[in-house]
């Protein structure tokens, strides 16, 4: 049962690693936690279905659920949550930036998730939707003698192995591109990064790009594995917020850490002390965590 | 020959209305060392930062070899020659020595390897220490790496907010050496100092700044005679002994 348990941390870890890249890099930038970021999340997993009904009939792709429209769709989803993103931060937190503080910016962000989580109920409706009817067979990977036995589908095989393709990009982005050092340096020290030539406005929309692009990849992740909500995005917030803390604001190898630790909390704590409980659970480690380390997992001290 | 760097008449502040630079004029030429004095609170950060386009500027006009530059973008100054040096804070800490330089230099587009091969050459400590974070260095490197990152786009003006604070007396002496063979190689040099014995002794010319504007500009030698400076800055006090 204890490897059953770790790996559904894991797949539900990697939705919320992806989820809180985003959230840590726009945080660390712009210095205000953005509410909506979960909405993003959930838009991001609404366009994917409704770009699928673009792409017509899918025929499930070898041993998946799912054929090449969904990958086509998770394209161009990922495309219009960055537009999201983009727009939201040129109607709302680019002009309140200039003369608002931190928590103006952040009371804002609630209200715009509000109103994106209102807006997509009305134009999708409050029921359960499905990227695919197909069933999945989940495979023996370990049989029941060892450990309680792990049974995986194809899907979360996918989801796994695309989210940590997706964090070496992002880690290797950051570390050796000179976009991803100008970003690492305007989280830093933004007026020294004016000084040193770099394009302050132009490395904010980028982020925001980013975190659309990841917001929208964990939604459809979210959705593939388990079911589209209204809520969805809501759902993993304080999931995303533990995460991006425990890890240290603006640390993308935290943010995915964080991500991993959250999840495996949440699943742990469903065969210890209940369903009901397991954010609860979560909410302890972080709590735990910041008692011994404040400044997160990989945060730098404040100064 | 037009100045590499010509201020006149600069009003600048964070507020509008409550300008803390008040019509100041000055000018540094290619390979001089130009030092702006005075009391704390005269304006003399706060003129250097309106200049490298990180304070509004309200007023007057600032040009680099002649092209009017006032009020523009820190990061377009940064690209079109104008290298600055905050006075903390002054690196990016989480990125190595080497990632600091080649980001500048990745921004401006000058070709990476060669400029770093000239800033190691002029800098040989960072060299040694190009693949530390820049947060671990000691205060000296840090100020050399400071200055090494603002070189990067090889600026015709060079300004620098205290460059000697928070040094020993010994790596100043090593920070301002190196101010002097920079300038020697043509670039104009600005630098506000509160360590005034140690800028007279490299600036050709030193700027007196007392209320946001230049009570005078003059020869390094003439300000560093005895009791010169006193009464510059603190004319009331001069007044009440009278």
């Amino acid at each position: 049962m204890i490897l059953q348990v770790l790996a559904d941390g894991l797949i539900l870890g990697s939705t919320i690693a992806l989820g809180a890249i985003g959230l840590t890099m726009t945080y660390s930038l712009l210095r205000f936690a953005n509410f909506a970021h979960g909405e993003y999340v959930t838009w991001g997993a609404y366009l994917t279905l409704t770009f699928l009904g673009f792409f017509g009939a899918m025929a499930p792709l070898g041993p998946f659920s799912f054929g090449w429209p969904l990958l086509a769709a998770l394209a161009a989803s990922a495309a219009a949550t960055a537009v999201l993103a983009l727009a939201l931060d040129r109607l709302l937190f680019g002009r309140l930036q200039h003369h608002g503080s931190a928590i103006v910016l952040t009371i804002a962000s609630f209200g715009a998730a509000l109103a994106l989580r209102n807006l997509l109920q009305f134009l999708y409706g409050a029921l359960p939707a499905y990227y695919t009817r197909e069933l999945q067979i989940a495979i023996h990977v370990v049989p029941r003698e060892i450990g309680g036995g792990l049974r995986v589908t194809p899907d979360q095989f996918f989801v796994l192995g695309l989210t940590l393709a997706l964090v070496v990009a992002m880690h290797l982005f950051l570390q050796r591109t000179t976009a991803g050092r100008a970003m690492r340096a305007v989280a830093h020290n933004p007026a020294l990064a004016r000084v040193t030539g770099i394009d302050v406005a132009a490395v904010v929309r980028w982020t925001w790009v980013l975190g659309g692009v990841l917001a929208a990849v964990a939604g459809t992740f979210a959705g593939l594995v388990g079911q589209l909500r209204p809520q969805l995005g809501f759902d993993l917030l304080l999931p995303l917020f533990a995460a991006a803390i425990l890890g240290g604001i603006g640390s993308v190898p935290g943010a995915v850490i964080g991500g991993l630790v959250v999840g495996l909390a949440e699943s742990t704590a469903v065969p210890l002390v209940g369903a009901e409980y397991r954010a609860a659970a979560a909410f302890a480690v972080l709590i735990a965590i910041l008692l011994v380390r404040p400044q997160g997992l990989f945060g730098e001290r404040a100064r | 020959m037009t100045a590499a760097l010509a201020i006149d008449g600069l009003e600048a502040g964070y507020e509008p209305g409550l300008p803390i630079v008040r019509g100041a004029s000055l000018s540094v030429d290619a390979g001089e060392i130009v030092a702006i004095l005075g009391p704390n609170g005269a304006g003399k950060s706060t003129l250097v930062k309106a200049v490298a386009g990180l304070v509004p500027v309200f007023a007057g006009s600032v040009r680099l070899a002649g092209a009017e530059i006032a009020g523009r973008p820190a990061h377009l100054l940064a690209r079109a020659g104008l290298g600055f040096v905050p006075q903390t804070d002054n690196v990016f800490a989480p990125l190595t020595v080497a990632e600091n330089l080649e980001l500048a230099a990745a921004v401006a587009h000058v070709p990476v390897k060669s400029r770093l091969a000239e800033l190691y050459a002029l800098f040989p400590d960072l060299e040694k220490a190009r693949r530390v974070d820049a947060g671990r260095l000691s205060g000296g490197q840090r100020q050399m790496l400071a200055m090494a990152r603002a070189l990067v786009p090889a600026p015709r003006v060079l300004i620098l907010d205290e460059p000697s604070a928070g040094l020993s007396p010994k790596v100043v002496g090593l920070a301002f050496a190196k101010l002097v063979e920079i300038a020697a190689s043509g670039v104009a040099v600005l630098l506000v100092e509160q360590n005034v014995k140690a800028a007279l002794a490299i600036a050709r010319r030193a700027a007196v700044l007392v209320e946001g504007r230049e009570r005078v500009v003059a020869p390094a030698a003439e300000l560093a005679a005895p009791g010169v400076l006193e009464r510059l800055f603190f004319p009331v006090a001069e007044k009440a002994g009278a």
